[in-house]
């Protein structure tokens, strides 16, 4: 081959190509003229190309930098499931941060975007705070023209029923249909003024609200714009502005950065690049957006690039000298507006550009700032999808955060700049029954469900009405007049008030509905909004709630959805006939209804008892159902309320329920069964969709706690306060996991705005815990006294059981044993019996340290006959197991088996849940413990300990390390297994905080025992290191005076069990 | 030690008058740039960006040249060279990972390692290395091309820049070129 000949192969291959597939041979055999070589040199060579699309595509170095094949295969293919609900379509391609792929949300039936992260970046902590601020501020971004980010978690991947790929870090957004403005331009050229202008409009109004939220795009061009279209003809195409991924905010320079996070490498394309952005990467502003901007804007109008290449070359030195070919050169005819207002854009010192993306527009539309403004948010309205945030009056918000937050200031402060997400709190005042027709009373339940269903409106809860009425010094029971509702509105901070009222005669109904916007005074109304929705009467009355009744009630809320912001998309999405996620039947709905006000009075068993009624008048009630189960577990009757729960949730009654209602039963449930992945998908859900409902973020929370993701669990928290800040039940969860965490400031911080918020005896508990673990026990033991005072009996109660800890951890356990046993006394109404035995397991639990295993186990067995909730299961058999390790007699043992017998009673046999599992695990651990097989117990232990969340203590399991030491072979075994349980001890004795963080989830001397057992099995194994000087001392802190002197005397409990020759010594340890 | 930046603009003007000698003076400037700028790459914690070599290269332009160059030929002999010199290395490094013997003069080793490929790939590195020899010796033009994009990661549309050629014509040779090494390395 020379070069000549290379040549000539090069044009015919060249030319062959041009042509269609089947022709290419002959064309080939003819151009070759008889040279049977050159024609094989071109095959082979066509052949060759066919092979060789993806060769030597990805750079050498590009390759292998990222280390990792990942780059190269997406991690997931069609038809893989993640999380059990997005099934993969395809992919969409990848970026810096991973592949994208577009999936079916086969909860919902629609399709959204699915971003995976690289592994590489995920298994790093600090690219991984990235992440979750970057979906924090891109939520914060709700517009019809960015598109929306709507969640990021962890999450298991599966291929068909056996394979599990793995687990996933992954991004859920909008999945946008359409085509990049790149490729349009690509496509037909350049845009008509009137189409560029309605761009250019859209995306100014999206970027606006991200810098408005403090967010740089840093990324924008027309491969980053999508044009959906409409549905409707005349309509223009909506612009989403995508990939916020190299987003961030303002950069925290590095003084005082609370992150240490440094500035990823050089981000977004060149060719879009604004100078600055091009000479370093940390001093971005908003300008370096409204540059891109501009070019979009030449590119859109002339078709064309300003700056030709991609290539870094030309590009920097025309944008420094100012250089701009002028658009006009390539559209004659365009406006000077368009030139100016590009021009403005493109200047090469930041200073000297347009400031804001409204100026630009001012420009271009040759308006001034107030027109503009309107403009652009008519812009989002009109595109189809609205979020209009303007119901949140985010100064307030403001207000609220910073003047109780103090020096979480800086922080909090950023945050609550942050445009609010949607979310308006309305107040459906009870309908008026004009029609004479009892059974319409109960309308408001139907139109309560169906505004439930929003994803914009969040309903005021009974709770908060009751609490307006109580400052208004009205009773609970008052009538709702309009005066009366609307100040109840103006004191909860209500933006709408909903009256309605239904009229008719003959076969003719009407819904009457009147929104109204309140504003400074009770007898006025700043807005109103009014509208009637009619239907027929069927001639005779039935059971069943006519359809044309629940159609109109739908057609309502429909309305007051709409009103309220609510796109029609995302009404469509959840919008079930009121029948349908109640019931239908008019008795049912009536004794649902009647079991609701009993409960508002405080009557729970009496709206228990009337929920069952309803059930049996409606068998597939599922909302029933779950308000049973709610009571029942506040009742204290888990496994009644585990029934009921599974009834809810049972495939058939299940579709019965709201999404949002669905999710919380699932969630709740999955807690109260132990389980906590479950329990966060579940949460998950609810706020993928109901963002701006707190409770969703707030008890979403726990489980992540207990999955041992505090960061994201506090995350939750703040997100939960920031959606509604007048709530206590997120500060105080905060509050908790702050203690737990070892932040004692932070959560002290909070004690202030716990009791601001209404909840005294709450920010006395804190308090409490906070001064014990601060060593300081004289205000402990106050704090916790003022508690015992509380008007509340439940308060009350926990005050003592406060106090048991508090003594228990002293080492005066005769002190606690009689603050339990004033629970005991004036428990005796049925209502308490849940308390009771609570109470008891804490009393067998200190008396199992006293060594009174008898009297121990009576009280035990009292509890679990009685009560199955998983603290008295638990708390239950780790006592059994301690007991059943000191030799016992045969008495004991027998004693010890029948308890277990009770407490298998409550074990599921059928659809076992996670907490069966466990339970299942440990009864057989603690049967092999009592026929002293360490081995078999062990195991059985391991089975359960893979189950159990990371965030529960594992101190018992040193149970099981100790009786398998003392049937160890030999010395070596004997200390590897003393040393396992000094390490289970150890984990507890270190930080008193994780006991004393919740200090009721643990029995009355808990982290005493623990740090004791650690401190002997140490002095045992002749350990001694800082970790054992700093328990120690810290005990000697904790014990009271007189448990001290005791100790010294040698007077301590650990002589009064009996002894057994050489068992003594693993005695002392219990 | 290191280059001030009167060196290497200096050097690209001669190498723009054709003086090929600089092009040797250049190599070793440049080539301790661009290994300073990978191990800060590689510290710094960029998520989602993996190293573009074309940004390093970048990087490494203006710190040499400082970014107020205006002489975009100077900018893409620079880019041109750069190429070269990453091809150098990886090829030597390739070769060191295959005859565990150190390369001459490249001291390719003290780049960091994480960023180069694995001893696994040096074969094939090294095969390619010789063919696209053999390729620039049929059309040096699309050897180049071969360098620019494989080797220093450039996109159709830089390569064009640095060759003075339009994108299409990039196109056009990049894919003859490598259904030519294709074929020549699959047999």
């Amino acid at each position: 081959m020379t070069p000549d000949r290379w040549k000539t192969v090069n044009e015919i291959f060249h030319a062959a190509l041009e042509l269609p597939e089947a022709e290419r041979g002959g064309y080939v055999t003819a151009a070759s003229g008889g040279d049977r070589l050159l024609e094989q040199d071109v095959l082979s060579l066509l052949k060759a190309d066919s092979q060789a699309e993806d060769y030597l595509e990805i750079p050498l170095l590009g390759y292998e930098a990222s280390e990792n094949p990942y780059f190269l295969t997406p991690p997931l293919a069609a038809g893989d499931i993640l999380e059990r609900r997005f099934q993969i379509v395809r992919c969409l391609g990848s970026g810096g941060m991973g592949h994208v792929f577009e999936a079916v949300d086969t909860d919902l039936k629609m399709r959204v975007a699915v971003k995976v992260i690289r592994p590489e970046i995920a298994a790093n902590p600090v690219a991984l705070e990235y992440f979750r601020r970057e979906v924090r501020f891109a939520r914060t971004i709700t517009h019809t023209n960015v598109c929306r980010t709507y969640e990021f978690d962890k999450g298991w991947a599966s291929r068909g029923e056996e394979e599990t790929i793995g687990e996933l870090y992954f991004l859920t957004m909008e999945c946008i249909d359409g085509e990049t403005l790149a490729a349009r331009i690509q496509r037909e050229g350049k845009l008509t003024p009137t189409e560029a202008r309605e761009v250019a409009v859209q995306i100014a109004s999206g970027l606006n609200s991200a810098h408005a939220a403090g967010v740089i795009h840093r990324d924008i061009k027309p491969g980053n714009i999508m044009l959906v279209e409409a549905r409707e003809e005349d309509r223009p195409p909506r612009a989403v502005l995508m990939d916020f991924g190299l987003a961030r905010r303002d950069p925290i320079h590095a003084s005082g950065s609370d992150s240490g996070f440094s500035q990823a490498g050089m981000a977004g394309t060149f060719a879009y690049m604004a100078p600055e952005q091009m000479e370093s990467d940390n001093r971005v502003s908003p300008a370096a957006d409204i540059y891109a901007f501009g070019l979009v804007l030449y590119e859109m109008v002339t078709g064309r690039r300003a700056f030709p290449t991609d290539s870094l070359l030309n590009s920097v030195a025309q944008r420094l000298s100012g250089a701009i070919p002028s658009a006009r050169k390539f559209t004659p005819d365009l406006s000077e507006a368009w030139e100016r207002a590009i021009e403005g854009c493109l200047r090469p010192v930041a200073s000297d550009r347009f400031q804001s993306v409204e100026e630009v527009i001012e420009v271009l539309e040759g308006r001034g700032a107030a027109q503009v403004a309107t403009l652009l948010q008519k812009a989002e309205a009109r595109s189809g999808r609205h979020k209009r945030r303007i119901w949140i009056a985010a100064g307030v918000v403001c207000l609220c955060i910073v003047s109780l937050f103090g020096a979480w200031f800086r922080i909090i402060r950023q945050e609550a700049n942050a445009t609010v997400a949607s979310g308006s709190l309305v107040y459906l005042t009870p309908v008026r029954n004009q029609t004479g027709h009892k059974e319409l009373d109960n309308l408001t339940e139907l139109f309560r469900a169906s505004l439930s269903q929003s994803v914009q409106i969040n309903l005021l809860d009974q709770g908060r009405i009751g609490d307006a009425l109580q400052w208004m010094t009205k009773p609970p029971d008052t009538v709702i007049d309009a005066p009366t509702a609307r100040e109840i509105a103006m004191r909860t901070g209500a933006h709408r008030v909903v009256f309605a009222s239904v009229t008719g005669s003959g076969r003719m109904r009407q819904l009457n509905i009147d929104i109204e916007q309140p504003g400074d005074s009770p007898e006025r109304s700043e807005n109103q909004w009014r509208n009637t929705f009619s239907w027929q009467e069927a001639s005779a009355p039935s059971e069943t709630i006519p359809p044309e009744l629940l159609s109109a009630v739908r057609n309502a809320s429909e309305w007051v959805r709409s009103k309220a912001g609510e796109s029609k998309k995302d009404i469509a999405q959840f919008n079930s006939l009121p029948g349908d996620i109640t019931t239908a039947n008019w008795h049912a709905l009536e004794q649902f209804v009647y079991a609701t006000s009993l409960d508002m009075k405080g009557d729970a068993e009496g709206a228990r008892k009337e929920l069952s009624q309803a059930v049996q008048t409606d068998p597939s009630f599922a909302l029933a159902y779950a308000r049973m189960a709610d009571i029942d577990y506040e009742l204290g009757h888990a496994s009644d309320g585990f029934a009921a729960y599974q009834r809810a949730l049972d495939p058939g009654l299940s579709v019965r329920l709201t999404r949002r209602e669905r999710d919380r039963i699932l969630g709740m449930f999955a807690i109260d069964t132990m389980d906590f992945s479950a329990a966060n998908a579940a949460f998950r859900d609810y706020t993928s969709f109901y963002g701006s409902d707190y409770a969703g973020w707030a008890y979403r929370s726990y489980p992540l706690m207990m999955l041992g993701r505090m960061d994201e669990a506090i995350d939750a928290l703040h997100t939960a306060m920031q959606m509604d800040p007048n709530r206590h039940f997120a500060p105080e969860m905060l509050a908790r996991y702050l203690l737990i965490e070892g932040r004692y400031g932070d959560a002290a911080l909070l004690i202030g705005k716990i009791r601001a918020l209404g909840d005294g005896t709450f920010a006395d508990a804190i308090q409490g815990q906070l001064s014990f673990l601060r060593m300081n026990m004289g205000q402990a033991e106050q704090a916790f006294a003022q508690i015992t005072n509380a008007s509340n009996r439940s308060r009350q109660a926990e005050g003592h059981a406060l106090l048991a800890r508090l003594w228990a951890e002293r080492g005066e356990y005769e002190k606690a044993l009689a603050e339990l046993s004033i629970n005991l006394e004036s428990n005796d109404t049925k209502s308490n019996l849940h308390e009771l035995a609570l109470r008891r397991v804490d009393i067998a639990y200190v008396d199992m340290q006293l060594g009174r295993d008898s009297e121990s186990l009576r009280n035990l067995k009292e509890a679990v006959a009685s009560d199955s909730d998983l603290y008295v299961l638990f708390n239950g058999i780790d006592i059994l197991d301690m007991i059943a390790t000191r030799n016992p007699k045969p008495r004991v043992r027998q004693e010890i088996k029948s308890i277990l017998t009770l407490l298998v009673r409550w074990i599921h046999k059928d659809e076992e849940s996670v907490a069966d599992t466990i339970l299942r695990a440990r009864v057989s651990a603690t049967k092999a413990l009592l026929l002293g097989n360490a081995v078999k117990a062990e195991k059985a232990f391991r089975e359960a300990d893979q189950l159990m969340a990371p965030a529960v203590p594992r101190t018992s399991f040193a149970v099981f390390h100790l009786a398998a030491a003392r049937q160890a072979g030999d010395v070596r075994q004997r200390d590897r297994a003393t040393s396992l349980a000094l390490a289970a001890y150890k984990v507890a004795a270190d930080r008193p905080e994780s006991i004393w963080g919740r200090p009721l989830q643990f029995p009355p001397g808990y982290y005493l025992a623990s740090a004791k057992a650690y401190l002997q099995l140490a002095k045992k194994l002749q350990i001694s290191d800082a970790s054992t000087k700093v328990c120690k001392e810290r005990m000697d802190k904790f014990l009271s005076a007189a448990a001290l002197k005791s100790r010294e005397r040698g007077e301590s409990q650990f002589n009064r069990s009996p002894s057994r020759g050489g068992e003594r010594q693993w005695q002392m340890i219990q | 030690m290191s280059a001030m930046p009167g060196d290497v603009t200096e050097l690209l003007q001669e190498l723009k008058r054709g003086n090929k000698a600089a092009e040797a003076k250049l190599i070793p400037l440049v080539y301790k740039e661009l290994r300073r700028i990978a191990a800060i790459y590689m510290r710094r914690e960029s998520p989602g960006h993996s190293l573009q070599p074309t940004a390093l290269v970048h990087e490494a332009y203006l710190r040499l040249t400082g970014i107020r160059e205006v002489d975009w030929q100077s900018r893409s002999h620079f880019f041109a060279v750069s190429a070269t010199i990453m091809r150098r290395i990886l090829v030597d490094h390739a070769r060191a990972n295959q005859t565990s013997k150190r390369g001459d003069g490249w001291d390719a080793a003290s780049l960091n390692d994480a960023i180069l490929p694995s001893p696994q790939k040096a074969p094939e590195i090294l095969a390619l290395d010789e063919a696209l020899d053999r390729l620039a010796l049929l059309d040096e033009r699309q050897a180049k091309i071969v360098e620019l994009r494989f080797f220093a990661g450039m996109s159709e549309e830089e390569a064009g820049s640095v060759l003075g050629i339009s994108s299409r014509t990039v196109k056009r040779d990049w894919r003859v070129a490598k259904a030519w090494l294709f074929k020549e390395l699959s047999c």
